[in-house]
């Protein structure tokens, strides 16, 4: 099976590139907005405003204009002297920056026309107030209805039109910031049509890969278990066997030899009868051992007696081999259990008491037994195991035989060691 | 703040000073008169104005209300200049007859000053037809001088006016503002509804001019406007103040126009002004409209020693408090808090005053629009406002404090003019508005944390004997103060000339220069505060007690 990391890792990247793409290109085009903001929008705005500023002037101007040449003040016309310079003054500045913002952009004859335009209007104020200065009151009157206002009327149209063209510009630019903006909610959707793709690929890639583990998993798992019991299986045929044997075949040779020792002894010469006792002896113990071994092996008491009287038994036997004292507590009633499942009860009891011997270094371990629901329990004060311990043999025979009796092994290390078996009913 | 100071600020919590309204008390029965019989004239909405003055020259302050008059064919009340003498108990007599003001032509605005030396201040009174000079004649009386001084056959609709020396000869000269070109003949149809006529802004009426005189020292005056360069017929003038701009010891002047760009016209020293306030950045707004500007004041609210401005505008447009640089201005008013606050009234009178004697100017301005049927718009601005009275920190903050001052004073009020003075002599500045239509209000100030004040009442010799342009410096613990005397300012009105200032609890100032109109500059230490001191040109001050 191939490894789904690779194409997973090529997904992942492949989103990745897809949002810096993405996030490249909007701050591109944020960066373009800008660009079009300040240099056309921006310069637009301003040169609309020193445009306006010119047209209020040329206004004003027209105004003066106006009360000179209605003399309702009673001051002379030279009076105005100073507001036409001011006037001036404030037209020559909106101008100047007017041209340099528009620099680029405006036609270079449009743009001459316009200075000869203001140039010959200061030529002809100037020339106004030297009349002022000198000439006859109707002179001036004359000249500023004559030359100035046409001039001044001019200006103000000519002023107009350029309004009118930096508004056309400034539609340009604006419908030129709405396609900016329309090319972005149209990549926004593309980049959110592709990302939902990806990531429904990347997804059912993901959950098929998962898919395919857990089943390999499963299948891995359930083998592992099947060995497991034909494992134990296989060991408790063997043990059985041997135990069967030794009862059987070896303690039947033991009481054979017994039987003819003892004719013999009746029958040899008194030089042999002491030795011949003694061989007995031997053949009695070898007979005791053989048959306590074989009761070790596939305690004969759990198949005639029940798991109750195997532990009964046991105990007793684990407190004179090891000097540990059991304190046990037994099932009000004795479990039933066939002796096939029984075995399995026991050898988790026998593999958490060596356990407890080799390991716990205590003078006391609790035995307890419950039945219905069955439940063995086993604790000691020992020191715990410790969290850096690598999990024995043992523990993982414990466990498969609590999986094959159905049910659970808890191993709690707080205050001592407690291995608890439970076996739900049926 | 010293550690008295300190101590003294915790043991007395809440406002510092008390505003009592001594109107009824004092006798100021005064209503102002509009004219208006339902034809909504234009300057109907923009009287009247007031002066403190002490005419009698008793050392009390005298107060003088202007009124306007029926229009011609629509009778319904005589109406006349009101003065009331200073009883000297807090009580004021009505002296108008007495005193030979019981003259009835539309008055507006009031500029108080001795333009003839002889000691006793003269009145100019401006309004719409021919504005009056009143000479006073040191006996308790006025004779109306217009016509011998030459400033007779001219009409106009004057509005504030100011006394000033601007070609510093020792005689004082007069600037007037002139609104626009109105006349009932010329009024002009204007309508909110479409239906019912309303009161026109100044757009619908053509600029006018405002005038220069100067005074030739004879008693006469000699019209300059176009020789001094201040010729401008498209100005629509409201208010007017003094100032030394480029502190160069020569009065500048500048002038609040509404909906025209505001001029700053700098003395060049040689009888002519030169305008700069687009450069020094006073013509517009920040976003380049020319505001409705009305009134104005000069004073140095940064203690920097250079004088700032404020001006009142339209609802919406928000005072301007400019700060000067040295060389222009910049609108402060939004960072020290003036500018929010004053977002939605319309301001008219605007004084800068040590109203706590903190040693810090602070700054009042009373309100009111000018179309009482903006009451019929539902979410439209009010047509009665509360004055503003903006306490300086020192810090750079204003804190409105109108409504913590007691006295009714941030009562809604249509107010128009305001004019500053120590009626009761305490030490303090008092506070005396007028609102259109209606009543004239004295507020008499009672700063409550022990701070003390020192004055100084100055008279030139070779100087203009008012002193007007002299400027007077304190030095305290604070380090420097000053203020410049001054006629004008404000809106329409006239306040106390002597110079006041608050220096908390400091019982003497370090130094006080006096910087004469004509260049003298006399130099006293030491003086102990709570004092006025009558300082004559050239001479060691004389310590008059305030009581």
């Amino acid at each position: 099976m191939r490894s789904p990391t690779t194409r997973l890792a090529a997904g992942v990247v492949v989103t990745l590139a897809i949002i810096l793409a993405y996030a490249g290109y909007t701050l591109n085009s944020v960066r373009r907005m800008r660009e079009v903001q300040t240099e056309i929008v921006d310069q637009n705005r301003k040169a609309a405003l020193q445009l306006i500023r010119i047209q209020s002037d040329l206004n004003s101007l027209a105004l003066a204009l106006r009360d000179m040449l209605d003399q309702t003040d009673g001051y002379p016309l030279t009076a105005w002297g100073p507001q036409l310079g001011r006037i001036r003054e404030n037209l020559d500045d909106a101008i100047r920056v007017e041209a340099a913002l528009a620099a680029g952009r405006r036609d270079p004859q449009q743009a001459a026309y316009l200075a000869a335009s203001f140039a010959q209007l200061w030529t002809a104020v100037d020339r106004m107030k030297a009349l002022a200065e000198t000439g006859p009151p109707a002179a001036v009157t004359a000249f500023i209805r004559e030359t100035l206002e046409p001039q001044l009327q001019a200006l103000t149209s000519l002023t107009a039109r350029l309004l009118v063209q930096n508004n056309a510009e400034e539609q340009r630019a604006a419908e030129q910031i709405a396609g900016i903006y329309g090319e972005i909610e149209r990549n926004a959707y593309v980049f959110l049509g592709l990302s939902l793709v990806l990531v429904l690929v990347v997804s059912l890639a993901l959950i098929r890969s998962n898919r395919i583990l857990f089943e390999r998993l499963a299948s891995l798992s359930n083998q592992r278990r099947e060995l497991a019991q034909q494992l134990i299986a296989t060991q408790e045929s063997t043990l059985r066997t041997v135990s069967r044997d030794l009862h059987d075949e070896f303690g039947q040779i033991l009481t054979a030899v017994g039987a003819m020792l003892s004719r013999a002894g009746r029958s040899a010469p008194a030089a042999f009868t002491q030795e011949l006792q003694e061989t007995k002896v031997v053949v009695q113990e070898t007979l005791e051992k053989v048959r306590a071994l074989s009761q070790a092996l596939q305690p004969v008491i759990l198949e005639e007696q029940g798991l109750g009287a195997a532990v009964e038994w046991y105990l007793p036997v684990f407190e004179r081999q090891t000097g540990i004292a059991v304190r046990y507590t037994g099932p009000a009633n004795a479990p039933v259990l066939d002796a096939g499942r029984a075995i399995h009860v026991f050898r988790i009891l026998q593999e958490a008491l060596n356990n407890v011997a080799r390991h716990a270094g205590v003078n006391e371990v609790a035995v307890e037994l419950h039945s219905e629901p069955l439940r063995l329990r086993v604790a000691d004060a020992g020191p715990g195991i410790a969290a850096d311990a690598t999990p024995g043999v043992g523990l993982a025979g414990m466990r498969e035989r609590a999986e094959l009796l159905g049910g659970t092994l808890l191993v709690e290390t707080a205050g001592g060691t407690t291995i608890t078996l439970e076996v739900p009913r049926g | 703040m010293t550690r008295r100071e300190l101590l003294f600020a915790l043991a007395a919590p809440g406002p510092r000073l008390q505003l009592v309204d001594v109107t009824r008390a004092a006798g100021l029965n005064f209503t102002h008169h509009t004219g208006a019989f339902g034809s909504r004239y234009l300057p109907e909405t923009l009287g009247p104005g007031c002066a403190f003055l002490d005419y009698d020259n008793d050392g009390w302050l005298d107060v003088l209300l202007v009124n306007g008059q029926d229009w011609p064919g629509h009778p319904k009340r005589r109406a006349t200049l009101q003065l009331y003498k200073n009883n000297r108990n807090g009580t004021f007599t009505d002296v108008t007859k007495a005193a030979g003001l019981d003259i009835s032509f539309y008055g507006l605005g009031v500029a108080v000053a001795d333009f003839n030396n002889d000691g006793f201040p003269d009145l100019y009174v401006t309004g719409v037809g021919q504005n009056r000079l009143l000479r006073n004649t040191g006996r308790g009386t006025f004779v109306d001088v217009t016509a011998a001084a030459g400033l007779g056959n001219r009409t106009g609709f004057s509005t504030s006016a100011v006394w000033l020396d601007y070609d510093r000869d020792g005689h004082l000269d007069l600037f007037v503002c002139n609104y626009v070109r109105w006349s009932p003949e010329s009024d002009v149809f204007c309508s909110l509804d479409g239906k019912a006529k309303s009161y026109c802004t100044p757009e619908a009426y053509r600029g006018t001019t405002c005038w220069l005189f100067r005074n030739k020292g004879n008693g006469t005056f000699e019209d300059v406007t176009a020789k001094s360069g201040l010729f401008d017929a498209s100005s629509k003038s409201l208010g007017v103040a003094m100032l030394d701009y480029d502190q160069d010891g020569w009065p500048d002047l500048f002038v609040a126009n509404d909906t025209q760009p505001n001029k700053l016209y700098r003395n060049n020293r040689d009888g002519t002004f030169r305008e700069m306030a687009v450069r020094a950045g006073v013509a517009f707004a920040e976003d380049g409209r020319a505001r409705a500007g009305m009134g104005v004041d000069a004073g140095d609210f940064r203690r920097t020693g250079r004088e700032g401005l404020a001006v009142t505008n339209f609802d919406n447009e928000m005072i301007g408090l400019y700060e000067s640089t040295g060389t222009g201005f910049v609108d402060r008013a939004a960072e020290t808090g003036i500018a929010a606050a004053s977002r939605t009234t319309l301001g008219f009178g605007c004084l800068f005053f040590d109203a706590d004697l903190d040693g810090h100017l602070d700054l009042l301005a009373v309100n009111g629009h000018i179309d009482d049927s903006v009451r019929n718009l539902a979410r439209g601005p009010a047509y009665a406002q509360p004055p503003h009275l903006f306490l300086n920190d020192g810090k750079g903050k204003f804190r409105d404090i109108s409504g913590e001052v007691g006295g009714g004073f941030r009562e809604p009020k249509v107010g128009r003019g305001l004019a500053l003075g120590d009626f009761d002599r305490d030490g303090d500045l008092d506070v005396l508005l007028t609102t259109n239509g209606g009543p004239a209000y004295l507020y008499r100030n009672d700063v409550g944390n022990g701070h003390r004040s020192i004055r100084f009442r100055l008279e030139g010799r070779t100087s203009n004997r008012d002193a007007i342009g002299a400027v007077v410096q304190v030095e305290d613990e604070g380090g420097w103060q000053m203020r410049r005397i001054r006629s004008g300012s404000s809106y329409l009105s006239s306040s106390m000339l002597a110079a006041t200032f608050g220096v908390g609890l400091q019982t003497a100032v370090k130094r006080v220069v006096v910087r004469w109109p004509n260049g003298r500059v006399d130099e006293f230490k030491g003086l102990p505060t709570g004092v006025t001191y009558h300082c004559v040109e050239g001479q060691a001050p004389v310590a008059l007690n305030y009581r």
